[in-house]
């Protein structure tokens, strides 16, 4: 049991998928939409009905905010970052990728593949450039990646989410009957 | 040194070990600052909703950031029992993840049901209670028991007391609506 255990913490994968800040931000949102209802529901001070709608209301606001992140910001500063830091800094390692996500799969690579992908970039380069293993920082480019992720998440769940996600709420609370509005008038 | 070159050793050291608490960390102090900001800025509220509101999201988010730390840092801490260095840096990485996770699961919402509601319960009691002194209607009370007077227990007959007697219970409001009527 404790051998089975200490095999999970040292686990490589987790390790690898952990290091990730997405997955990261995704896996703390999803326990928050779970904990943070799961703690209303269980306050005595409230009445059900109260404790219905700000727990769905909890758990729709963090599942749009993980949403939003998702899909809206998080694609643009995949595509941005690179291109950003290639202006900034002048390492062969933003040459020589286009985007993060270009990085990021060279950078699960083992050594043959990653010398096969750098043979081929060099191949297609029109430039007389040429880009050698060592010269690639991967820190430096796995650094920006998460540098910008952690940016863009903090843009992204604290600022564009909690806007945007106002609208798209009371639709769905109105749709699951559980519209506060409605509740009152009903009460009255 | 730079401000170029302290991003970039910044960039590396994320780069090398991305710990889980930067993020979160991260976010709870945005959140901390823009929701409290953003409920405040909100035209439909009340003012005293406004600030009850802002006031519990800014504290959740102050408990939030030390919770966050303290619990990564202390669930690395669990590392120490690998010899192997390799697997003690996954181990160590891994133990933080959980400890956030522990964190925004179970230990953040604990505190904050425990602490934050009684310290602006605390805060906003006057008002609370003056509007609720205010708002409430009278209510009936048909259930206990009236109140014994203690001249109803000695008849005034055997006393003599009239003049209290007289003073105390005795309404006219009682009178305008019994005996015959005339026109």
């Amino acid at each position: 049991m404790i051998g089975a255990v200490q095999n999970l913490i040292s686990n490589p994968s987790l390790y690898n998928m952990t290091q990730s800040t997405i997955t990261q931000i995704t896996t703390e949102t999803c326990l928050k939409a779970v904990g943070r209802p799961g703690f209303i529901l269980m306050d005595n001070n409230i009445d059900p009905q109260t404790k219905k709608f700000s727990s769905t209301k909890e758990f729709l606001y963090q599942m749009t905010c993980l949403g939003i992140y998702l899909v809206a910001v998080m694609p643009l500063l995949k595509k941005y970052s690179f291109k950003v830091a290639r202006k900034l800094c002048k390492e062969d390692v933003f040459k020589a990728f286009d985007t993060a996500s270009d990085f990021l799969k060279y950078h699960k690579m083992d050594e043959a593949g990653k010398l096969a992908k750098l043979e081929e970039i060099n191949t297609n380069l029109k430039s007389g450039d040429k880009f050698v293993k060592s010269n690639i920082d991967e820190e430096l480019g796995k650094g920006v990646t998460e540098l910008t992720s952690i940016i863009g998440s903090v843009t992204g769940l604290a600022i564009v989410a909690p806007i945007a996600s106002h609208p798209l709420i009371h639709p769905i609370m109105k749709f699951l009957g559980l519209d506060k509005n409605k509740n009152e008038k009903t009460e009255q | 040194m730079s401000f170029g070159s302290a991003v970039k050793n910044i960039c590396k050291s994320i780069g090398r070990d991305n710990n889980p608490a930067y993020a979160v960390v991260a976010i709870a102090t945005a959140k901390g600052i823009f929701r409290p900001l953003f409920t405040m800025m909100d035209k439909k509220e009340s003012p005293e909703t406004k600030k009850y509101t802002a006031l519990r999201e800014g504290l959740t988010e102050v408990i939030a950031i030390p919770i966050y730390l303290l619990c990564g840092t202390l669930a690395g801490k669990g590392s120490a029992l690998f010899k192997d260095p390799e697997k003690a840096k996954m181990a160590k990485h891994n133990l933080r993840f959980v400890g956030v996770c522990t964190a925004a699961l179970i230990v953040i919402p604990g505190l904050c049901l425990l602490l934050v509601k009684p310290f602006t319960d605390k805060i906003f009691h006057k008002n609370a209670k003056d509007k609720t002194q205010n708002d409430e209607p009278a209510k009936l009370d048909v259930t206990s028991q009236t109140v014994e007077l203690s001249h109803q227990k000695t008849p005034i007959t055997q006393t003599g007391n009239f003049h209290n007697y007289a003073v105390k219970n005795i309404n006219m409001s009682n009178f305008t609506n019994s005996g015959m009527k005339v026109g």
